[in-house]
């Protein structure tokens, strides 16, 4: 599944066209007005605004920076709502130096478990700008597993959660 | 009797990011074969910070550039299958970013997914 980023925040038909193939999903940075016809996500990153109880609608919260995960945590808790993605990109681990990317090791490890016990889902991407950022399948399952993460059942449920998250509308809903 | 059997090895096809390299190290001009020992050595280096001195002796990471085998841009790399995971994990959180482009058994395998990729492309 690839997710390309729609920074304008607004969709054209270029986009509109590509984005039919259903291997696509776009990423908003908000609620799109009018209904697209392909699978679309609202992105929201942690610099952008803090999380209150008067937080836009999204379906994604993407964290950058490991030492504030606690916090993130603690706010996600109080909002309570479920089936959020907590995105990481590999992209920002890879400038850290050793001892932060052990430190992003933990902090994988203990969202991990939030996600878990809070029905939200862990979603470890690439983060690629570029072609040359981008991650095998192979590598990711690798990264997985350093995480303490079981690569099959970490790829089944992301499917499963992207399949009840992306509003394919197709004229209807 | 003790029987002993070889430790099994992987053959990694890597590809460096010249543009990224230059920006980050202007000493470093280019990835052609002969400074590709640079990247390697960052690979190492990060290797070795994640996890440690002994588990990057246990990889045995070698570069193989036998015959010319890679082309400009590409590198080749030896290590135990034993270590595969925590090789990839140096790969994909190493910067400059390194690209993993195929794993093989052999290296024979290797070189030829990279004659059929410069075929392709000369068509």
């Amino acid at each position: 599944m690839i997710g390309t980023d729609n920074s304008i925040g607004d969709y054209n038909e270029t986009a509109h066209i590509q984005g039919i193939n259903d291997a696509f999903v776009l990423r908003f940075k908000s609620k799109p007005k009018k209904l697209p016809l392909f699978k679309y996500l609202v992105v929201l990153h942690e610099s952008e605004s803090k999380i209150n109880s008067k937080i836009p609608f999204f379906d994604i919260f993407s964290m950058n920076n490991w030492n504030t995960y606690k916090i993130n945590i603690k706010q996600l808790k109080k909002l309570n709502r479920k089936n959020i993605g907590m995105e990481i990109k590999i992209r920002e681990i890879r400038y850290c130096n050793s001892y932060e990317v052990a430190k992003w090791v933990k902090s994988i490890k203990e969202i991990n478990k939030f996600c878990k016990l809070t029905d939200n889902q862990l979603i470890i991407s690439s983060g690629a700008e570029t072609n040359y950022e981008t991650i095998s399948g192979n590598t990711f399952d690798s990264l997985l597993r350093i995480f303490d993460i079981e690569p099959t059942k970490y790829w089944n449920e992301l499917e499963k959660w992207i399949d009840t998250k992306s509003r394919v509308s197709y004229g209807t809903s | 009797m003790v029987l002993r059997r070889k430790d099994k090895h992987r053959y990694l096809l890597l590809y460096v990011n010249d543009e990224i390299f230059n920006e980050i190290d202007t000493h470093f001009q280019d990835t052609d074969n002969k400074d590709i020992r640079k990247s390697i050595t960052i690979l190492r280096k990060r290797f070795s910070e994640l996890f440690g001195t002994i588990e990057l002796e246990k990889a045995s990471i070698n570069i193989i550039c036998e015959n010319n085998l890679c082309p400009p841009n590409f590198l080749i790399i030896k290590c135990k299958l034993a270590s595969m995971d925590n090789i990839l994990c140096a790969v994909a959180l190493s910067y400059p970013p390194l690209t993993t482009i195929k794993i093989s058994g052999t290296i024979k395998k290797l070189t030829s997914s990279i004659a059929i990729e410069k075929h392709v492309e000369y068509v």
